[in-house]
């Protein structure tokens, strides 16, 4: 067994450095920003709901101790560096995983040595299985490193909350690395074995995996974790999960169904002098005139109802999705050990 | 020549129909998005900053305006409309991957490169042939692309030109074509060492993210710097440049001291008639500044970015003239 | 690089000096010297390993000698590659074609890339061999790929052929084939061959000199028939008179046998008494050079 990993990693030589590289540095450029960030020692008695509240000088006071020590602290978390550690956590498992994914049979096919190694395999599915194992156990723990290094960084950037009972970019830390890195991977094996080409396999896997990232959190807050749901002021910055609003506005705590324009025309102040577009097209700042409108204190307008899943809730979340990914992953294995079965070995 | 670049798109066509694809279809859902966020009609008498308001608070919200803020916002906050919006930061640079992996590393891989180099005139010729035709193709087609989204950027902020805007700047117009042929000749000279096609992409795309987010701050920091203006009061202009911090101004000159000593330094304090002092602070203490460049100064700073890039490519592009006449083909 | 450099009037088509090529620990070239005359088709014949494709490789320019120098038609490959390629027609080992594209893409491609390329020339070759222009090149069979690759290379009206074992992958009737469109080239042409290869019979009747490579030394470069007059297979362990032992190996039947070459060049079939106890053929000389080259313990007399 130890060989059989042994020789699959030498075959894929570069890919396999490209994995202890990419998910080390990662894993190493996230712990040391989360230190740097931690070095400032934000005073716990100023975060806001868990937060550092940003905040710049606009000379009309003195600023806090509060306050100093967020603007340093924001501007750590704008630097450079920061934001592309940021951005490679949400695409290092994919890369990895199409990095290993894409040839492990198609490069076989394109190269011609796929005849030899299934006539000399017992059986192509076993062959396949073989790999693919072989991939995975090197490719999960360094993922979850990555992963959890991530989970230590997203906990420097919000000092006053557990990482793991908050929803802030959670499915781009912990241990969604490695179920998008499996999920990637055994994607774009399948899609290798149908093509049996390396490189459509990756670019139709790059697009793929944008597309599933981009809809995944939209997808399955509107499914999979609506039951989960319940009630709730939300807030933008809370540790919850926004899930969504209700069609049906409230008033008072009871269903409204009147026409909000009309409730807001009876309810508004008078309308504000609207700024017209300058000679260049060029409409100039209108917000001293809607400042103008002096706000009437009539209560809480007609609004629907929010419900959010709760930070403390995150575990249950994150079982669930990583449960759906490994399921896709399976399937997309399953197809790539069915399919490796039937087509031709050129 | 026109059979020599048709030969080398025939060659690479799967890479061909990629470029054709992004270019089109990237051009048609931006025009589309563009066209129904326009179809919203909001009231430019309604814009804030030449922007579409979000009303946060209800209580301030102007009845016809937040009806067509409302349908506004519920287009622009769409998926599709975001994964329209932000192709611009992904899809420039899978087509010149696609294109660039396969120029040479994919000869190599294939096998085909000892076929090529030996009958070629000679390999800097080869592979200046086909930058060509992967020019020829790259070009038009993020041309296209890259002018929807500006298209599209005009919707988004009905107030304000386009080209008067820096918002989103890098991922629209002409930074379409400058970032696909920057990454393809980038991948063209990655390729050439690593000699295979699709480790060349992946290496190559960690580079274009580390690129993406790293040329904005350079180009900040060097060739814009001298278009930008100091800021003071830090009030932000509509589509302005933020091209770095100018520190803490005190009057109008820089504020070096400690802010909290210079507050107790300048408090005004008075007696209060039941004993006691009532101090206050001063009105106005040092505030922060800004180095920015004004939105009408949009092309001359496209200018000096696309310079930049387009050194930047021809640098990568030589390295990858050196490295493909030292290489062999296997 | 702009003035042509070389001399395309001189006799020796390729010549190697001192040649050598070391990939990390594995000495490919050792101090090769070679010299293969302008209008003749030689024979590189050695087994895998032997360095007939690295040498090939260094006349190419692909490979860059650790010592020694070698000239194609004049020109020094790896000081003057564009001037050297522009002599050479190259065949590779496998047939190297582009997925999806179709044979006459393959001519309009090398015309593009290559100027002075004779498509017409090319296109009749392909046309002779019954092998449809517009059929996609990667379903063509292995004896149509290769043919398809010396036409390419004949399309160059390059003065000199390198051929890297293009035999290596064809049926027997291919291989005749490939060789007679090769010779009828070359005839017309009065230009040179080097065909690398590992199947002795089929180059004997084409080539008119051998060069027998092993262990990346050139163990003889002679005419063809000058080889055959010079050794001879013996059963015995005692040699014919002047005669030096090559080497050792076992024949058809099982027995040892011994190549030794002659001091003085025998023509005609009857030899020294008591000698000739097999006919000493082409493949003989060579499997007896290839035991020498290999040193096997026990079959190596010298």
């Amino acid at each position: 067994m130890f060989a059989r990993i042994q020789l699959t990693l030498r075959q894929h030589r570069l890919e396999t450095i490209a994995l202890f590289v990419l998910c080390g540095g990662l894993a190493l450029a996230g712990v040391i920003e989360a230190w740097r960030l931690n070095s400032l020692n934000f005073p716990h008695s100023c975060l806001q709901d868990g937060r550092v509240v940003q905040y710049w000088y606009d000379g009309s006071s003195a600023p806090t101790a509060c306050q100093l020590a967020s603007k340093k602290f924001y501007d750590l978390v704008w630097s450079p560096d920061m934001s592309i550690v940021a951005m490679f956590e949400q695409i290092l498992p994919f890369i990895v995983g199409i990095g290993f994914g894409a040839p492990l049979v198609a490069r076989e096919i394109e190269t011609g040595t796929a005849p030899l190694s299934w006539a000399l395999a017992g059986s192509r599915f076993s062959w396949l299985l073989g790999k693919i194992v072989a991939v995975v156990v090197v490719m999960v723990p360094l993922l979850l490193v990555a992963g959890l290094a991530a989970d230590v960084r997203e906990g420097a950037l919000v000092p006053g909350i557990d990482p793991h009972a908050m929803f802030d970019s959670y499915a781009a830390r912990g241990v969604f690395f490695v179920f998008w890195g499996l999920a990637a991977f055994l994607g774009t094996l399948a899609l290798g074995t149908i093509f049996g080409r390396t490189m459509p396999a990756v670019m139709v896997a790059l697009i793929v995996c944008v597309f599933v990232r981009g809809l995944w959190e939209p997808a399955w807050t509107h499914t999979i974790l609506r039951p989960f749901a319940v009630e709730a002021d939300y807030q933008w910055g809370s540790a919850d999960l926004f899930v969504y609003n209700s069609d049906q506005l409230y008033l008072d705590g009871k269903p409204w169904n009147g026409d909000l324009n009309q409730w807001f025309n009876e309810h508004q102040p008078a309308p504000p002098v609207m700024a017209t577009p300058d000679a260049s097209g060029m409409v100039p700042s209108s917000s001293a005139a809607v400042s103008n409108a002096q706000p009437v204190d009539f209560g809480p307008p007609p609004q629907p109802i929010t419900y959010v899943i709760h930070g403390a809730d995150y575990w249950l979340v994150t079982r669930l999705e990583c449960a759906v990914l490994l399921a896709g992953s399976l399937f997309c294995g399953a197809i790539a050990l069915f399919w490796v079965g039937r087509r031709k070995p050129y | 020549m026109f059979e020599r670049v048709w030969l080398t798109w025939k060659q690479h066509r799967f890479e061909t129909g990629l470029v054709v694809a992004i270019g089109l279809i990237t051009a048609v859902a931006a025009l589309i998005e563009a066209w129904r966020l326009n179809s919203v009609g909001f009231p430019s008498s309604c814009l804030s900053d030449g922007r579409v308001p979000y009303w946060y608070d209800p209580a301030q919200a102007v009845t016809a305006c937040q009806a067509a803020g409302q349908r506004f916002h519920d287009i622009h906050n769409e998926f599709d409309f975001g994964l329209v919006a932000e192709a611009g930061q992904l899809l420039p640079f899978l087509a010149g991957l696609a294109l660039g992996a396969q120029l040479v590393a994919g000869e190599i891989d294939g096998g085909t490169a000892p076929f090529a180099w030996t009958l070629a005139d000679s390999r800097w010729k080869w592979l200046l042939w086909k930058l060509v035709a992967a020019v020829l193709l790259l070009v038009p087609f993020m041309l296209i692309a890259g002018m929807a989204e500006d298209v599209l950027q005009g919707a988004v902020n009905p107030g304000l030109s386009a080209y008067a805007s820096f918002e989103n700047y890098t991922a629209r117009g002409i930074f379409w074509v400058l970032w696909g042929v920057a990454a393809l000749c980038g991948t063209v000279a990655l390729g050439t060492i690593i000699g295979r096609a699709s480790p060349t992409v992946l290496v190559a795309l960690v580079i274009c993210i580390f690129a993406r987010g790293t040329l904005e701050p350079a180009l900040n920091a060097t060739v814009l710097r001298p278009l930008a203006v100091l800021e003071l009061p830090r009030i932000h202009t509509p589509g302005e440049l933020v091209v770095s911090s100018g520190g803490l101004y005190l009057d109008g000159q820089p504020f070096s001291g400690d802010l909290q000593t210079w507050y107790q330094d300048n408090e005004t304090c008075t007696a209060l008639a039941g004993g006691g002092t009532e101090c206050h602070s001063p009105e106005q203490g040092p505030e922060d500044s800004s180095y920015a460049i004004p939105g009408n100064q949009y092309w001359p700073v496209v200018a000096r970015g696309a310079a930049a890039m387009l050194a930047g490519t021809a640098v990568l592009a030589a390295l990858g003239f050196f490295l493909v006449g030292r290489r062999r083909p296997y | 690089m702009g003035a042509d450099v070389g001399a395309s009037n001189s006799t020796a088509a390729l010549v190697a000096h001192g040649l050598s090529k070391r990939y990390r620990r594995k000495l490919a070239l050792d101090q090769v010297d070679l010299t293969v005359p302008a209008g003749s088709v030689t024979a590189l014949v050695g087994p895998n390993g032997a360095g007939k494709t690295t040498l090939i490789r260094v006349c190419m320019a692909f490979e860059r000698p650790n010592a020694g120098s070698v000239e194609v038609d004049g020109v020094d490959p790896w000081k003057h590659r564009s001037q050297a390629l522009r002599r050479v027609g190259y065949v590779p080992q496998s047939p190297a074609v582009y997925r999806g594209m179709s044979v006459s893409d393959h001519v309009a491609m090398a015309r593009s890339l290559h100027s002075g390329f004779d498509s017409e020339y090319a296109r009749r070759r392909i046309g002779q061999l019954g092998i449809p222009l517009d059929q996609r090149a990667d379903t063509l069979s292995g004896g149509q790929a290769a043919q398809l690759g010396l036409a390419i290379a004949l399309g160059t009206r390059a003065q000199v052929l390198l051929l890297d074992e293009p035999l290596a992958n064809l049926d027997p009737l291919a291989r005749r084939e490939f060789i007679q469109v090769l010779l009828d080239a070359v005839r017309a042409e009065g230009s040179t061959a080097l065909l690398s290869s590992h199947i002795v019979t089929d180059v004997e009747d084409a080539c008119d000199r051998l060069v027998i490579l092993g262990g990346g030394k050139v163990l003889l470069d002679c005419l063809l028939e000058e080889a055959r007059q010079t050794h001879r297979l013996t059963d015995s362990d005692s040699p014919p008179p002047g005669a030096t032992a090559v080497g050792s190996f076992l024949g058809r039947k099982g027995g040892k046998l011994t190549l030794w070459r002659l001091a003085v060049p025998e023509v005609g079939a009857e030899g020294a008494a008591d000698v000739a106890a097999e006919t000493t053929s082409l493949e003989d000389v060579v499997l007896g050079y290839l035991a020498a080259g290999r040193g096997t313990a026990g079959l190596q007399l010298n």
